[in-house]
């Protein structure tokens, strides 16, 4: 401290020094012009001016010292500038993008939904909105006068409107008493344009917004899905399978906007073109669908039951004819169903099957050379499998009975008999070939594997799953096995759309779909030696679908109890084909939960029926049996 | 008069470059205004719209023989240098103009240049005599401290909460001005009037406090009364920066003025020791020093700040955007940077003219800089090297803590980028300045 102190000492003195050889110069010029009496006084002021002429020096140096620090200064802002211009470039102009671009979408429409007939099931019609700016409306003080005449125009009370319009903000769509948007007719539109035209709405606009719209409502909704409305996207079924499809390729216009998102001229545009969405063609023939759904909802609501499923399948094909559920949903108003009705149960729910299973074990037990339609047991009514006792579903037993007879009384233990000759090992790969345990394939999202119960023993497993229990299937996937029994032992893969195709005048080409065959599960046959069981059964059994004059059927009944401290809650089923000589249909129809009667043959019964006599006469089959009832 | 030795040669020929900056960049605005049509030799902008631009670069040449006439041996760059400058805020006024809905941005702006060359000419002849702003340097900080006095009164009866601005409305004209721009002036003439009387006085230090020494009170006394009151009017007013620009133009002075490193020590401790009372007392300072450190952060805590600093925060993308070369003038997208023809014209430059042109405009005020401090080494009269020394670091302060809070270094602030923001009082102001330091020029040794 002190060094440093004496130092700065000497610096002064030396710049002290110093400071009358700077102004030497000056001293010739100011000493003359001096006077003697004042010497004294100006030899004062020079030491001043010597002094002061000093410290400017000195401050010189300090001087240099501010100016290097501001230099220094601004070459750091210089580095810092290259850090945000130079290094991150590439991020902050991607965020520049991100807020100056916008990418417009330009949609061309979605594609139609087409029944095998060519019937539009699901079109997409352009209607237009109001927007409006309530900004400006206030800033023009022309709010209440908008408002009546937009609700003059539109039918909507007033003071709804002007309450719509009154929210703070730049940006609001005027919605109806429902708080849906008001869409406006042609005529509302035309108005409206006359309106804003002569300047009677200022703030207001029309923007066209894209509807979906299901001209047959509720008709095959589990199906289609339907489309969101705020985004666009297909939401289940055939909407969100194929919403790519469906939606085709919006024609995007990449823009600079303004703060007000309007697009600016200045900043070059580039655009791509549109590319129309394809329709899409199903194998669904709307005729029967709306049979199956008329059928269903009676019986549902007859039974009593909680829901029901139908399927009607071309079993030499796979083509589904018909797929319908309880309870089903209108999907032009899908904002106002329960999110539990979107999914379609046929593909993507499973149950206990019951004892339309057994016509699988017979199948299994004739293939592998186990039985015959004429094998003979001793039914007692209950057998014990794995220390586990199991009953007959009425706990009665029947004698000696043939492997017909057990279809006939459905009984489960001629079914476990059968089982137990077949094996373990057997019966499950049978199960697989058949189609069990996977999924079908069928373009239809969310669908379902199903899966055996595996908390049991194997045999006990395999006895249970040899009358339709403790195994969960889709109502599919028994139509697809029911299929194969009718279509001489050869497995279809159901298949729900025929063909999509693009819009007429539209790129790219036209994608049909037809018969695929999985594999030959039984031969032809065991094919016709089950069918001819199945035929039989039914016609001697209490059921008695086989009342339709003039055609063969082969069907079987199931009642499953899935939950064992409720009896009375089952799955009810009827599940058969005909005519049975030369199927041209596989029909399925199970209720969830009846209470009128619980029992597949009572419940699903009348409706399977009604059903099949319509199908007779609406796809022309000509009788087989010669006007006698059963084969 | 015209003889070739006195003639402003170096000042004619320098000047051609901000003419020529100004027709190629007010060129290539009217081409990028009409993108949309193919540029032909048929459809070339006409020469009537060069008028004001013509306008413009004949002012420049004006003051430039005006100069020739009352102060021919005057420092030949500066001139050229704040041309350039201004030339760079009236193309961005004019480019900025039409994208921030204020058509006739860029029109005002040229109209401030011309009327601030006017005044900077005026400045150089009313100053013939540097004595009288010396002797009447408390009129001066008068004068200053009583519009700023007023304005603030002003400002406290609209009552708003935000940060506000220091401005007076004139009239009903929609006229308005900052008195802070005056004011700077009027502290500096102040600051160097009495430093330079009183140099010798505060060089003798008596009072002792611990290591430091410090001058005695009576002669320090009304210096740190003058800086007290202008640093409370700007607090008063919220404005962080005039109180950083005050303050940092009073230390340069001092430290010129006196070879005390004391006094630099203990005036850093004092300001550091207020700064963080400040900080303590008012969540508005709080709030502008957590926006510098998470403007990006959006986080959900952190919401409220992000909006805060979406002003930073677009700015910092407008630099980005920029990159090396930038998008080119009239290419840019800043307007969508809130007040980017005023607290973000470095952000606008930055974009259009990327790193290379900011590089270009830094490099301008540091010779304006440079200038500035070779001015104040040479006069042998302390009152104007101390007012040389002050008036540069106005604008070394100036570009330095707006650029600075452009490039989310320290917290915004509402100082206009010297020449370059939009707004007049700020551009007469410095062209005051100017004309000042021209006459100082004279001065030398």
């Amino acid at each position: 401290m002190r060094l440093r102190r004496s130092r700065q000492r000497q610096q002064r003195q030396r710049a002290a020094t110093m400071a009358p050889a700077v102004n030497a110069a000056e001293a010739p010029e100011t000493l003359p012009l001096a006077e003697v009496s004042q010497r004294r006084t100006r030899s004062g002021w020079r030491e001043r001016e010597r002094a002061g002429a000093a410290m400017l020096a000195q401050a010189r140096r300090r001087e240099m010292g501010l100016l290097i620090i501001a230099l220094l200064v601004l070459t750091l802002l210089a580095g810092r500038l290259a850090y945000w211009q130079i290094w991150q470039h590439d991020l902050l102009a991607a965020r520049a993008d991100a807020e100056h671009l916008r990418v417009i979408q330009l949609y061309e429409g979605r594609g139609y939904i087409l029944d095998a007939n060519g019937n539009i099931l699901a079109l997409s019609v352009s209607r237009d909105e109001v927007i409006a700016d309530p900004d400006v409306l206030r800033s023009v003080d022309a709010l209440p006068q908008v408002a009546a005449m937009l609700a003059r125009t539109l039918g909507l009370p007033q003071p709804l409107v002007q309450r719509e319009l009154d929210v703070p903000g730049a940006y609001v769509q005027v919605r109806n008493a429902e708080q849906q948007l008001a869409l406006l007719s042609l005529q509302q539109s035309d108005q409206v344009n006359r309106l804003i035209a002569a300047g009677s709405l200022p703030g207001v606009a029309l923007l066209p917004v894209v509807q979906r719209v299901y001209p047959d409502g509720a008709l095959a909704a589990q199906v289609i899905g339907f489309v969101q409305a705020d985004d666009g996207q297909g939401q289940y079924g055939i909407e969100q399978q194929y919403n790519t499809l469906l939606a085709g390729q919006p024609g995007l216009l990449y823009t600079a906007v303004d703060a007000a998102g309007d697009p600016l001229a200045t900043v070059p545009q580039r655009r791509t073109a549109a590319v129309p969405g394809a329709n899409v063609t199903l194998t669904i023939d709307a005729n029967i669908q709306y049979w199956v759904e008329q059928g269903l909802a009676d019986t549902v609501r007859q039974m009593q039951a909680d829901g029901g499923t139908v399927i009607v399948m071309d079993p030499q094909t796979g083509a589904i004819l018909a797929m319908a559920s309880e309870p089903a949903f209108d999907p032009n108003q899908y904002g106002s169903a329960a999110l539990a009705d979107f999914a379609n149960p046929a593909v993507s729910s499973t149950y206990d099957p019951g004892s339309v299973m057994k016509a699988m074990t017979m199948a299994m037990g004739v293939e592998s050379g186990v039985l015959t339609p004429n094998s003979t047991y001793d039914d007692t009514g209950a057998a014990v499998v794995d220390g586990v006792t199991l009953h007959n579903w009425d706990g009665i037993g029947h004698g000696n009975i043939t492997m017909t007879q057990v279809l006939q009384y459905s009984a489960n233990t001629g079914a476990i008999w059968a089982a137990q000759r077949i094996g373990d090992d057997r019966f499950t790969s049978y199960l697989n070939a058949f189609g069990f345990l996977q999924p079908t394939g069928i373009s239809l999202p969310d669908e379902a594997a199903g899966a055996r119960d595996q908390t049991s023993a194997a045999d006990l497993t395999t006895a249970e799953n040899a009358f339709g229990e403790s195994i969960a299937v889709t109502p599919l996937q028994l139509v697809m096995a029911y299929g194969a029994l009718a279509n001489g032992g050869l497995l279809m893969r159901p298949y729900i759309v025929a063909s999509v195709a693009p819009e007429a005048g539209g790129q790219g080409t036209a994608t049909q779909y037809g018969p695929v065959v999985v594999r030959q599960v039984v031969s032809a046959a065991t094919a016709q030696t089950v069918t001819q069981m199945l035929v039989t059964s039914a016609a001697e059994s209490e059921a008695q679908m086989n009342l339709v004059q003039g055609y063969t059927v082969a069907a079987k009944t199931g009642t499953s109890t899935p939950d064992t401290s409720d009896p009375t809650q089952t799955f009810a089923s009827v599940i058969g084909y005909a005519p049975a000589t030369h199927p041209r249909f596989v029909l399925l129809v199970k209720l969830n939960h009846p209470r009128t009667t619980i029992y597949g043959g009572s419940a699903a019964g009348p409706l399977w029926r009604a059903l099949a006599q319509q199908l007779f006469v609406y796809l022309q089959i000509p009788p087989d049996a010669n006007g006698q009832p059963g084969g | 008069m015209f003889n070739r030795q006195r003639y402003r040669w170096t000042e004619l020929w320098l000047l051609l470059l901000p003419s020529v900056f100004l027709l190629v960049g007010y060129f290539e605005l009217l081409i990028v205004h009409n993108l949309s049509v193919p540029v032909t030799s048929h459809n070339l902008p006409p020469l009537d719209a060069f008028t004001p631009i013509f306008g413009l670069i004949a002012a420049l040449f004006g003051a430039h023989l005006l100069l020739v006439i009352i102060a021919p041996d005057a420092d030949q760059t500066l001139l050229p240098i704040a041309g350039m400058l201004t030339s760079i805020g009236v193309l961005m006024s004019l480019r900025l103009g039409p994208d921030i809905g204020v058509p006739t941005l860029g029109l005002k702006q040229l109209a401030f240049a011309i009327a601030g060359l006017a005044v900077c000419v005026l400045t150089v002849w009313a100053t013939r005599d540097l004595r009288w702003l010396r002797n009447y340097k408390y009129t001066w900080a008068a004068v200053g401290i009583v519009l700023v006095g007023i304005t603030l009164l002003h400002s406290h009866s609209l009552s708003t909460n935000a940060p506000s601005r220091d401005v007076l409305n004139i009239g009903s004209g929609g006229l308005s001005f900052q008195p802070s721009e005056i004011l700077k002036i009027c502290l500096v003439i102040f600051f160097a009037g009495y430093l330079s009387e009183n140099r010798e006085m505060l060089a003798i230090s008596n009072l002792r406090v611990g290591p430091l020494k410090l001058p005695p009170l009576k002669h320090l006394g009304p210096l740190i009364a003058m800086l007290g009151l202008a640093l409370l009017i700007f607090l008063g007013v919220k404005e962080l920066g005039l109180a950083i620009l005050v303050f940092g133009l009073f230390l340069s002075m001092l430290y010129v003025a006196s070879n005390r490193p004391s006094y630099i020590i203990g005036s850093v401790v004092a300001f550091a020791l207020g700064a963080l009372v400040i900080y303590r007392i008012f969540p508005y300072a709080q709030q502008r020093i957590a926006i510098v450190g998470n403007a990006f952060d959006t986080t959900p805590p952190a919401r409220i700040a992000y909006n805060a600093g979406f002003q930073i925060v677009q700015g910092l993308i407008a630099f980005g955007n920029g990159g090396v070369f930038g998008a080119g003038l009239g290419l840019g997208k800043s307007w969508i940077v809130p007040f980017s023809h005023t607290d973000y014209i470095a952000a606008s430059f930055g974009e259009e003219f990327g790193f290379a042109g900011v590089l270009a405009l830094i490099g301008l005020f540091m010779l304006l800089v440079y200038r500035g401090m070779h001015i104040a080494t040479r006069p042998r009269a302390s009152f104007n090297q101390l007012m040389a020394v002050g008036l540069t670091a106005v604008f070394a302060i100036q570009t330095i803590v707006i650029l600075a809070g452009n490039l989310k270094i320290m917290p915004l602030t509402g100082i206009p980028l010297p020449f370059v923001a939009y707004g007049g009082s700020s551009l007469i102001a410095n062209y005051i300045i100017i004309g000042l330091l021209l006459r100082l020029s004279q001065d030398k040794s």
